[in-house]
């Protein structure tokens, strides 16, 4: 929702439209900026993009701008223009192509330094704010003015003047002046686009049958504008309607879902605050709590609207419930702990309904509202189980004791705040940005980022920043292992009351010291324990194969046995920790693979950490193998 | 000697602009110390006498156990292209004995199926952004093309992908070299043991079979040489003399009149710019004389196949049919895939300006990528008229067997067409042809 027009007017870029016509220009959607030189290449995907070059480096412009303009480019961008005037071939050029021209009077270097990434930063502010903006006028609806309440949000938001005129007259007005400002445009409502004779900008919108929205600024509106305008008028329509509740229209339908979901990503990336500010529109005190779990739906043979259908008929407005961005037959709902709704309960009866089309259910335990994204991670979890399960359904209803349970709380939070501190130390988002790559780290990457709305390279490098900064390598399972160890530690672990003084010996605490804790051996038995029942001897291929860093050839051939012998052996272990392993592998870049989970294999490895017998090698989590760098 | 100012085969400047560095070496001798990477230091050979003689000669070693760099240049340099490994590195009988098995099995390619498979992966990829209007010919084009046939030839068409990764991380003797050398390794160990299981009809299969009885990790050494030597620098073959064919005035208009071949631009971008820059590592067994110069014994001793290419005293240089460059490299170690290489980079810019044939380069100048190994462009970013038909070929389209007639590449701009992907236009010589070389030296 940034236009060229919001890009031009800021100084820092130093811009200056060259043509073809800057007033149509000016309306284009910016999304981000890609450097043309010698030794970058703007790439596969320019749509919406600013390019910036430097005029000497270029030729053949006639030809780059007939493909900037098939690729949907936002502008082209001569840069280190000092005097703002193009060379009259390339402005001739983009003249012929209708496609917008600029200088800047900021060098190539400085674009690739920071401003083209702020051009990208700038443009996610921008669609948020919309977002909330769009949630803030549906909200009037539940006001006792809804009316008055969206013209009013809509004059805000615009800085403008709003009039809305019925067949009897003018309705309503902000502010109270604007009939007299506009009054020569409120003869001619007919005409769309017109100027007052104080100079502004007005526009006339109809609304419903007999209604008309007049809106006038100092600028002409740019596209984000007018499509705001635009859903104002819906919302009035609707306002205006005799039973409004009743006369549901498509397109408020689709507003709601939007914000449903943008209100559902910035809770998943850690934007509580933010995701309430957007929902508080459409469903007041919703996320007004504590607490709340995350169940996810998985429609299999049903038809996922159906499902969608019924979930919200039974949830009513005491959750959110979304379609997941990512997989398509996932319903993801986010239920507040309320303790007169007892949305559990209504899920469980959703198999009544759909129970022959495979319909299954998984729930998490309950969560601070800040901790979602783990939230999503076990309701995962518990899906996956689901499958299993002779009910279809499993619902963490406590926590059964995880590991992050039973770790002595004050050295592992110790030592995980001390191996992530360059990352919580340095970034004013540090948490933001670990929950994202927790979730990166537990799932797919191109997965994740569907699902919290952020583009699969910015996950991508994110993580790759995380584990540079900590000193891992991110294609290493047992590297990804400690990460999400840490991560979820600081994350869901209680702060210690007293965290040990920074010299003293309580203070330094390694890995090594956390995974043989008394209260980790007990876990890690009880654990392992189940593969005791099978006569094969498990837990000796499993170690293997862990200490082989999950390299079943490798383990087969330091066993003696085949590969398949050892794949089996897993395979049976399976069902009896009740895990995924296998599945959980990440296949070197291997993006058909459905499901990359670390949550089989990372309890694994650590209870065969915890019991590891004396004398005998560790899985390499706290130590590098030979000839690592 | 004064380190700091040695000419530097490394860094931003030298991919900008190698004949500045190549211009000092010259004028320092036939033999002249050049810095290889951050604190490691190395004697260069651009005279093209001095670099005959030190290829064809019995005095110096290639085997890098010879190399005493100071232990701590061993842990902090990202040459993993100058550790052990790799037919390149092998002396004597031994060298001898594996050339002769990897000749016997180079010579069972089928260099017509060769084609056949590059021209179909070229239409696919250029099916790819043939809609677009632009795309990166080096990144999307040239070295996806080279991977695939390197991974057809060894019976791994679906490890093209990784192993053309590994290959580029090693070549740019980047922080991830070593880590990827030993990634190539192992995956080529697997691909070994699978062949071994179930062997087919490609090079790999071959090497196993053959009656000299190779053990595995010997076939792994052969075949990391063919990925090492072979993806990277067909890849800059390609990109370099595709950039040519686009940027050079003397082809503008000539290509177009039929008065200049694909082959011939190839051929003169082997020369003017070999894609293997500085490589053919040596190393005296005991103090020896080189074109004059003493060599230490463990000072690597490299051989400037791109400077020695535009050596102005290079016999027979800018001559037509000029055969003297040593883009190929020359003595025992000579490319032994030069037939192969040739075909995969003439079917590839075939396929590529056949299908897109009003190409041109919206950028006058192009870096170099990094590293003292190699001599490709950065990138090869092309605008072109995009192809509004709904299915561009993928497959079988025509022509599959036959020479794709490649007939015009036309220039989209008018005003002044320069060239030459590094160094501005201050820095070109007086050179006409761009381009590229291979030099696989095995």
């Amino acid at each position: 929702m940034l236009s060229l027009r919001d890009v031009t007017a800021i100084p820092e870029y130093g811009l200056a439209p060259q043509g073809p016509d800057p007033a149509i220009a000016a309306d284009r959607e910016v999304h981000r900026a890609l450097i043309l030189s010698g030794s970058q290449w703007m790439g596969p995907d320019i749509s919406q993009a600013l390019i910036v070059s430097d005029a000497g480096e270029l030729q053949a412009v006639d030809r780059l701008l007939g493909a900037l303009a098939v690729g949907r480019a936002a502008a082209l961008v001569l840069a280190d223009f000092p005097g703002g005037d193009a060379v009259t071939w390339i402005r001739d050029a983009a003249t012929r192509h209708r496609f917008p021209l600029l200088t800047s009077t900021r060098p190539l270097s400085a674009w690739r330094s920071g401003l083209a990434r702020r051009v990208a930063d700038l443009a996610a502010d921008r669609a948020r704010r919309h977002a909330a903006t769009l949630g803030d006028l549906i909200a009037q609806l539940d006001t006792a003015d809804p009316v008055g309440g969206v013209t009013r949000a809509l004059a805000q938001a615009l800085r403008a003047e709003v009039v809305l005129r019925g067949p009897e007259g003018i309705v309503t007005a902000t502010p109270p002046t604007a009939p007299l400002t506009l009054a020569s445009v409120m003869q001619r409502p007919d005409r769309p686009l017109q100027t007052t004779p104080t100079g502004l900008f007005a526009g006339t919108v109809p609304v419903g049958a007999d209604h008309v929205l007049i809106v006038a600024t100092d600028e002409p509106l740019g596209r984000a504008d007018r499509n705001l305008t635009g859903h104002a008028a819906t919302t009035l329509a609707f306002a205006l309607a005799p039973h409004h509740r009743e006369a549901d229209t498509a397109s408020v339908t689709t507003a709601v879902r939007g914000i449903r979901l943008s209100a559902f990503q910035l809770l998943m990336t850690g934007n509580a605050t933010h995701a309430q500010r957007v929902l508080a529109g459409i469903a007041p005190g919703l996320l007004d709590v504590e607490t709340t779990r995350v169940f996810i739906v998985d429609c299999a043979r049903a038809d996922r609207e159906a499902v969608m259908a019924d979930v919200e008929r039974r949830l009513d407005r005491n959750a959110l419930a979304v379609r997941c961005p990512a997989f398509h037959q996932h319903i993801i709902i986010v239920a507040p702990q309320h303790p007169e709704h007892d949305s559990e309960g209504e899920l469980r009866s959703l198999r009544q309904t759909f129970g022959s089309s495979g319909v299954t259910v998984g729930g998490s335990p309950v969560h601070p509202l800040a901790g979602i994204g783990q939230a999503y991670g076990e309701a995962a979890d518990a899906l996956a189980r689901a499958a299993h399960h002779p009910e279809r359904t499993v619902i963490s209803a406590t926590r059964t004791p995880t590991l992050v349970d039973v770790l002595p709380a004050v050295p592992a939070h110790t030592w995980a705040e001390a191996f992530l501190r360059p990352i919580l130390a340095t970034s004013r988002s540090g948490s933001q940005i670990l929950e994202s790559t927790a979730l990166a780290v537990e799932f797919r990457t191109s997965a994740a980022a569907r699902v919290i709305g952020v583009h699969r390279n910015t996950v991508a490098r994110r993580v790759n920043q995380v584990c540079a900064a900590v000193g891992l390598d991110p294609d290493r399972t047992l590297d990804r292992i400690i990460l999400s160890l840490a991560i979820q530690i600081v994350s869901s672990l209680p702060q210690p009351p007293a965290p040990p003084a920074p010299h003293s010996p309580e203070a330094d605490v390694s890995l090594h010291d956390v995974l043989t804790h008394q209260q980790v051996r007990i876990w890690a038995d009880q654990m392992l324990r189940p593969l005791a029942d099978d006569r094969r001897d498990l837990v000796r291929t499993l170690r293997t194969w862990v200490l082989a860093e999950f390299n079943a050839d490798a383990a087969a051939a330091h066993l003696g046995i085949a590969t398949k012998t050892v794949r089996s052996h897993i395979r049976a272990a399976e069902p009896l920790l009740r895990r995924d392993l296998i599945t959980g592998l990440p296949q070197d870049r291997d993006e058909e693979d459905d499901d990359q989970r670390l949550s089989g294999l990372r309890p694994l490895t650590i209870a065969l950490y915890a019991t590891t017998a004396p004398g005998a090698p560790y899985p390499a989590l706290t130590h590098r193998p030979r000839g690592g760098s | 000697m004064n380190r700091s100012a040695l000419p530097r085969l490394h860094g931003a400047a030298f991919s900008e602009s190698p004949e500045d560095a190549y211009a000092s070496l010259r004028a320092a001798g036939p033999v002249a110390w050049a810095e290889i990477a951050p604190g490691v230091r190395a004697l260069v050979v651009t005279d093209h006498a001095a670099a005959r003689e030190l290829l064809t000669g019995a005095d110096f070693a290639r085997s890098p156990e010879h190399w005493t760099p100071l232990p701590d240049v061993v842990a902090t340099t990202h040459l993993a292209l100058l550790r052990p490994g790799g037919l390149q590195h092998v002396d004597g009988p031994e060298h001898e004995r594996l050339r002769g098995v990897l000749d016997d099995c180079l010579a069972g390619v089928d260099l017509h199926a060769v084609r056949r498979g590059v021209q179909r992966h070229g239409r696919a990829l250029v099916g790819g952004f043939a809609p677009r209007g632009h795309a990166d010919l080096m990144a999307e084009y040239a070295d996806q093309v080279a991977g695939h046939a390197v991974a057809d030839v060894l019976g791994c068409p679906d490890d093209h992908d990784r192993i053309r990764a590994y290959a580029r991380s090693v070549v740019d003797a980047g922080p991830d070299s070593v880590e990827a050398a030993g990634k190539l390794m192992r995956r080529l160990r697997e691909i070994v043991r699978e062949k071994q299981g179930s062997p087919g009809a490609d090079l790999t299969s071959r090497l196993l079979a053959h009656p000299a009885r190779l053990g595995p990790g010997e076939v792994e050494l052969l075949l990391s040489s063919m990925v090492l030597l072979g993806i990277a620098p067909t890849a800059a073959w390609i990109g370099t003399a595709l950039h040519a064919l686009l940027t050079e005035p003397a082809y503008a208009g000539e290509f177009v009149g039929g008065a200049v071949t694909i082959r011939g631009a190839m051929d003169a971008a082997l020369a003017a710019r070999c894609p293997v820059a500085n490589a053919s590592v040596h190393y005296a067994r005991r103090p020896a004389i080189l074109h004059g110069v003493v060599v230490a014994p463990g000072v690597p001793v490299l051989v400037g196949h791109a400077a020695v290419g535009t050596d102005p005293a290079r016999p027979g240089r800018g001559r037509p049919r000029d055969r003297s460059h040593l883009a190929w490299s020359a003595g025992p170690h000579h490319c032994p895939a030069q037939a192969l290489a040739a075909t995969v980079a003439e079917a590839a810019i075939e396929t590529v300006v056949d299908a897109l044939w009003d190409l041109s380069t919206p950028t006058r100048v192009i870096t170099g990528r990094p590293g003292p190994f190699q001599q490709c462009p950065v990138h090869l970013g092309v605008v072109f008229a995009p192809d509004r038909r709904d299915g561009v070929t993928g497959a079988d389209g025509g022509g599959a067997d036959g020479v794709v007639d490649t007939s015009a590449v036309t220039h989209a701009t008018g005003a002044n067409a320069g060239s030459a992907y590094a160094g501005g236009a201050d820095t070109r010589t007086d050179e006409k042809g761009v381009t590229t070389g291979h030099a696989v030296s095995a």
